[in-house]
């Protein structure tokens, strides 16, 4: 279904950060010279289809509809990544930043549930301050280790909503267990892949539009994008023995 | 031409065939094994080294050398 939107014009794509650690990752400002956008990216799949295969060039032609702007020569080259390209795009986050992975959840139920209590606070439009106070009055969110990484710093808090993306990867022998919140601590994580000839990871994007998981094949060149349901996603293969579901935060647009 | 035997599994870069600690040998054109996942195989084929850059660690995908099997054929062996 299509619909349309009206949305300002911006000139320049500006950075803006999230505080991360020691890492600034960059948000994309919105950039966008829009009369008509799609309200996705695409269809959801049909019934009985589990899986849909892009190219490139096609994913980028159906984005910038939906979008209703050009994608940008920066994350053109953020999309050659590969499927951790794809989620960066949508998550509006540039190289040299990766996909955080502060807020990992064992579940897809207990992602949704800190998506939405994140939702709720940025709704407000809150400061820096004001969002920490909400943090730790929440009843989800105030038991989550790593919610200090995940603060607004110069980026309005009003322009940011919460996502969900998933990983699947190699545990290398480490636990990657979840904790009694149902969190999973990755920063012992290094993007190592199996050893002996296996791709490295496979990150979704979840396009909560439609409820199907965008990834892909690995990095340009040859790169091809999947559109999948979740259960085709995360089909079990010999590269990962773990997936985790991660929240992040992006600009909305 | 080679023929290996190994347990047909799928991995996300295509359908593999697993041959104890051995390195996976991957069958060129082939996604998936769909019902035959699992059953012991004997394939017969090409066996090629390929090699696999990725732009950087961090980018999605195979690194270094990769087993493929080109213009594979096999047949499904009685279970051991």
């Amino acid at each position: 279904m299509r619909r349309l939107l009206s949305r300002a014009l911006v000139a320049v794509v500006i950075s803006a950060g999230l505080t991360t650690g020691m890492v600034t990752p960059v948000l994309a400002a919105p950039a966008a010279a829009v009369d008509i956008a799609a309200a996705a990216i695409a269809d959801p799949l049909p019934a009985g289809q589990a899986s849909r295969t892009w190219s490139k060039n096609t994913y980028i032609e159906s984005w910038e509809r939906h979008r209703g702007r050009p994608m940008t020569p920066q994350e053109r080259r953020n999309l050659d990544r590969g499927c951790i390209g794809v989620t960066q795009v949508n998550l509006g986050r540039f190289i040299p930043s990766n996909p955080p992975l502060d807020l990992s959840f064992d579940r897809l139920s207990k992602a949704r549930r800190v998506q939405s209590a994140l939702d709720r606070i940025l709704r407000k439009n809150p400061t820096p301050a004001q969002f920490r106070a909400a943090v730790r009055q929440d009843e989800v969110l105030s038991t989550l280790k790593n919610m200090d990484k995940v603060l607004p710093n110069d980026t309005p808090s009003g322009t940011l909503n919460a996502q969900i993306y998933s990983k699947r990867f190699w545990s290398n022998g480490a636990a990657y267990a979840p904790d009694g919140n149902d969190q999973v601590d990755m920063s012992g994580y290094r993007y190592q892949a199996r050893p002996g000839g296996y791709t490295n990871y496979d990150y979704g994007w979840w396009d909560q539009s439609i409820d199907n998981w965008w990834h892909a094949n690995h990095a340009e060149p040859g790169m091809k994008i999947y559109q999948s349901t979740l259960a085709h996603y995360s089909r079990p293969l010999e590269d990962f023995d773990r997936q985790v579901f991660i929240v992040g935060l992006a600009r909305k647009y | 031409m080679v023929t290996l035997r190994g347990v047909a599994a799928n991995a996300h870069a295509g359908a593999v065939l697993l041959r104890g600690e051995h390195q996976p040998v991957y069958i060129e054109g082939l996604d998936d094994w769909g019902d035959s996942t699992g059953s012991l195989l004997e394939v017969h084929g090409k066996l090629v080294e390929i090699e696999k850059p990725v732009p950087d660690v961090e980018s999605h995908g195979i690194r270094g050398q990769l087993l493929v099997l080109r213009n594979a054929r096999w047949s499904q062996l009685p279970t051991e």
